[in-house]
C-alpha cells in the first residue's frame, strides 16, 4: 500500500487534557502521495492527533516525524512546510481574499499569486471580498487555499465538508481529489463515511484516543463481512435520499451567488457552515 | 489595494517545492517581510473598520466639542479673596476702588471675600480656598512737569492654576469689573487697570478648553492602548484568528511588533488630529512643542497597550472583556483629572491618584500644553511613564496569550 519511505510517522503518541485522556498511543505513518482518512466520534481524538502534527499542540509521549521533522521536538519547523485548514478558526475581517492570501504568504516569506490561488479553489469571483461575506462551502474553500500558499507538500483537512451543503461537499471533494492527482500527501478527518470512502486510500477510525482500526475502506468493509456481519436491510436500495436530493436541485454550486447572503432560500442544506459563527 | 510584495530580484528564498508535479500554484517566490506586511494589513484594517475610527477618534473629538459646548467654566463662580491697599489719602483712588467692589460684588462670576490680609489671603490661595487673589495697589506717583501725579490704581490678580475654571472665571469678572467702573466714573482713560494677572503655575489667557485638550488626548490615548488591544485580541482569540496565525511560521514577536507597531501609529495620529482640531476648531493655545506632546502621548500609549495585552491574556470573551476595561479605566477616568482639576480632593486621595498611569500622562500633557514647561520639567510624569511601562511590559510578557486553554 505504501511506497518508498512514508512522510509521516506517528508512534505511541499520548496526550492528556488534565485527567481527560485524548490520545492513548496512536501510531500510523502515511506514505508519500497517500490520502489518509481519520474517522471517528467527536472528542476520539482526530483533531488532537492531527494539531500535534501540525506543529500546534505538544504530545505527553510518544514520537511523530513529518517530512523528516521531528514534530515534538521542532513544532515551528514543521510549520513551514505543511498546510493546514483547521477547525474553528478564521481570518481577519476587513481584509479582502486576495489581501489575505498576500498576508499569509508573507508570513510564509513568499509572494504569492492570489488569483491563481483563488482560481484554484474557484473563488477568483471573490477576490475582494472578506471571508465573512462567503458561503459556508466559499470559507471552506478558502481556508483550503490559504493552506496553500507555502505550496506544501502535505496538506491537513481538518472536517473540510462539515456543514456544508451536497454541492459544495461535492466541490470540496473534486479539489482533495485534484490534490491527491499532484502527488500531495493528505491527512483528512471527517464525518462522512461516504467521504471517507471515495477519498482517501487508507481510514484509521479511532475511538477514545485510540485507532481502533487501520486499513483501505474496502478491505475494512470485507473484514467486517467475512466476520459474518449481515445488513438488516435485506433488499439494497438502487438510490439513496441524497440522490434524490441531486437529481432534484442540481450538482451545481450555489455558493458562488453574491445576492442570497441574507438567506438560504436559494441554497437548501446546511449551507452556512458553523465556521460562520462570531 | 494589495499588499506591497518585494520585487522580483529579491527571490528565490526558501522553496520547498518538492519532488512532486508542478501545479498552477505561485510561480514566484519572493522573500517578504511579515512584519511589515502585518503592519500594514493592521493598520488597513483599523482604517476600515468604522467603529474603530469611531472610538480612538470620533468620539474624543465629540466629547471635547461637548464639554466646550457646555462651557462648563461658564457656570463657576469663583472665589475671588481681595485686599484693597489703597488706602484714603487719595480721594478719588479710594472711591473708585469701593465702585470696583460694587461693581464685582454684581458679578455672578465671583464671590468676594474681603478684608483679609494680603498674608492670609495668600495662604487661603496656596492652600485651594481661593481661586483668585484680587490686590488693589496705590497707584505710581510719577513726576510730569515739576507736578507730581498719581496714576490708577494697580489691579494685581493672582489665580489658582490648578482650578483654571474658576480663575478663567475670575480673571473674566475683574477685568469686566475694571472696565465697568471706570466707565462709570467717566474717566478717560480709564484710571483702573488690571496690571497684571499672574497664575500660580503661569499667567496666560487660557480657558476651560485649553485646560481639557491634554485630557481628552490622554483619554485617546488610553482608549487606543487599553480597550483596543483587550477588545482586538479577545476578539482575535474568540473566533480562532490567532489559531490560524499560529498554525504558521509566524514569530510571537514578529506579530506583536505589528500589534504595538500599528496603535502607537495610531497614538500619534490621534494626538496630532486632536492637537489639530483644538488649535484649528476650538482655538485651543498650546504653549508646549508639539513634537513632546506626541512624544509623551506615544509613551502613554505604550503603557496601557502593555496593560491592555497583560489583561487580555486573562480575558476568555468579548462581553468579559468590557467590564474588566471599564474597571481599570473608568476609576483612572475620574480620578486623574481628565476634565477637572485633581485640586479639590482630600489629600491622601491625591497622593494614591498622583502613581496613576492615567495621571502622569495627563498631568505630562497638561504641563506641556497648558503650562508651557519643557520636558525637563515633566521627568516625573515622565519618569512615572517609564516605570509603569516597565511593570506593564512584564505583566504582558508573563500574563500574554495566544489561545485560552
Amino acid at each position: 500500500m505504501s511506497v518508498g519511505a512514508p512522510v509521516i510517522a506517528v508512534e505511541g503518541l499520548r496526550k492528556r487534557y488534565g485527567e481527560r485522556v485524548a490520545l492513548d498511543g496512536v501510531s500510523f505513518s502515511v506514505a508519500p502521495g497517500e490520502v489518509l482518512g481519520i474517522l471517528g466520534p467527536n472528542g476520539a481524538g482526530k483533531t488532537t492527533t492531527v494539531e500535534i502534527l501540525e506543529g500546534l499542540r505538544t504530545a505527553d509521549a510518544g514520537s511523530a516525524q513529518v517530512a523528516g521533522i521531528d514534530v515534538l521536538r521542532d513544532p515551528e519547523a514543521v510549520k513551514g512546510v505543511v498546510g493546514v485548514q483547521l477547525q474553528a478558526s478564521s481570518f481577519f475581517d476587513q481584509l479582502s481574499l486576495a489581501e489575505l492570501l498576500e498576508l499569509f504568504g508573507a508570513i510564509f516569506g513568499v509572494a504569492v499569486d492570489a488569483p491563481a490561488l483563488l482560481r484554484r479553489v474557484d473563488l477568483e469571483d471573490r477576490a475582494g471580498s472578506e471571508v465573512r461575506e462567503l458561503s459556508g462551502g466559499q470559507q471552506q474553500r478558502f481556508a483550503v487555499a490559504a493552506a496553500l500558499v507555502n505550496n506544501p507538500r502535505i496538506l491537513f483537512l481538518d472536517e473540510p465538508t462539515t456543514g456544508l451543503d451536497p454541492q459544495a461537499r461535492r466541490h470540496m471533494w473534486d479539489l482533495v481529489r485534484s490534490f491527491r492527482a499532484d502527488g500531495t500527501t493528505i491527512v483528512l478527518t471527517t464525518h462522512s463515511m461516504e467521504e471517507a470512502e471515495l477519498l482517501c486510500d487508507r481510514v484509521a477510525i479511532m475511538d477514545a484516543g485510540r485507532i481502533v482500526a487501520l486499513d483501505r475502506p474496502a478491505a475494512l468493509v470485507e473484514a467486517l463481512l467475512a466476520r459474518g456481519f449481515r445488513r438488516p436491510q435485506a433488499a439494497p436500495r438502487e438510490a439513496t435520499l441524497e440522490d434524490v436530493f441531486l437529481d432534484l436541485c442540481g450538482h451545481e454550486l450555489r455558493d458562488g451567488d453574491e445576492h442570497d447572503a441574507s438567506g438560504d432560500a436559494v441554497a437548501p442544506g446546511g449551507r452556512r457552515g458553523r465556521r460562520r459563527g462570531r | 489595494m494589495s499588499l506591497p510584495t518585494a520585487p522580483p530580484e529579491q527571490r528565490p528564498s526558501t522553496t520547498p517545492g518538492g519532488p512532486q508535479a508542478p501545479r498552477q500554484l505561485p510561480p514566484h517566490r519572493a522573500r517578504v517581510s511579515p512584519r511589515r506586511a502585518l503592519l500594514v494589513a493592521s493598520l488597513k484594517m483599523f482604517y476600515r473598520n468604522k467603529h474603530s475610527i469611531f472610538w480612538t477618534l470620533l468620539l474624543p473629538v465629540i466629547i471635547l466639542g461637548v464639554f466646550a459646548l457646555l462651557n462648563l467654566g461658564g457656570g463657576v463662580t469663583a472665589q475671588l479673596g481681595v485686599v484693597d491697599q489703597v488706602s484714603s489719602p487719595v480721594e478719588s483712588q479710594s472711591s473708585a476702588s469701593a465702585r470696583l467692589l460694587t461693581v464685582l460684588r454684581e458679578s455672578n462670576l465671583v464671590s468676594l471675600h474681603t478684608g483679609g490680609s494680603l498674608a492670609d489671603e495668600r495662604a487661603a490661595l496656596g492652600n485651594g480656598d481661593r481661586d483668585a487673589l484680587l490686590v488693589i495697589a496705590p497707584g505710581v506717583a510719577t513726576q510730569q512737569g515739576g507736578e507730581i501725579v498719581i496714576g490708577p490704581p494697580q489691579l494685581v490678580l493672582t489665580l489658582n492654576g490648578a482650578r483654571p475654571r474658576e480663575a478663567e472665571a475670575a480673571r473674566l469678572a475683574v477685568n469686566d469689573a475694571a472696565g465697568t467702573a471706570s466707565a462709570l466714573f467717566g474717566i478717560s482713560p480709564p484710571p483702573l487697570w488690571p496690571v497684571s494677572a499672574t497664575t500660580v503655575n503661569n499667567g496666560r489667557n487660557q480657558g476651560y478648553t485649553d485646560f481639557l485638550i491634554p485630557g481628552i488626548i490622554a483619554l485617546s490615548v488610553m482608549q487606543t492602548g487599553l480597550f483596543t488591544v483587550l477588545y482586538t485580541f479577545v476578539h482575535l482569540r474568540q473566533r480562532g484568528i490567532l489559531r490560524r496565525l499560529k498554525a504558521t511560521p509566524l514569530r510571537a514577536a514578529d506579530f506583536l511588533a505589528a500589534q504595538v507597531g500599528t496603535r502607537l501609529i495610531l497614538a500619534a495620529a490621534q494626538t496630532l488630529i486632536l492637537v489639530l482640531i483644538a488649535l484649528l476648531v476650538f482655538r485651543v493655545h498650546i504653549y508646549g512643542n508639539v513634537g513632546w506632546i506626541l512624544l509623551i502621548a506615544v509613551l502613554g500609549a505604550a503603557v496601557f497597550l502593555a496593560l491592555g495585552f497583560a489583561i487580555s491574556g486573562s480575558t476568555g470573551s468579548v462581553e468579559s472583556a468590557a467590564p474588566i476595561a471599564n474597571l481599570i479605566g473608568l476609576p483612572m477616568v475620574v480620578l486623574s483629572g481628565v476634565f477637572f482639576s485633581r485640586g479639590g480632593m482630600p489629600g491622601w486621595l491625591h497622593g494614591i491618584t498622583d502613581l496613576l498611569p492615567l495621571t502622569y500622562l495627563v498631568d505630562g500633557l497638561r504641563h506641556l500644553s497648558y503650562d508651557g514647561w519643557g520636558l525637563l520639567d515633566i521627568r516625573t510624569d515622565l519618569l512615572g511613564l517609564a516605570v509603569w511601562l516597565l511593570v506593564s511590559g512584564a505583566l504582558a510578557v508573563r500574563l500574554f496569550r495566544w489561545e485560552l486553554d
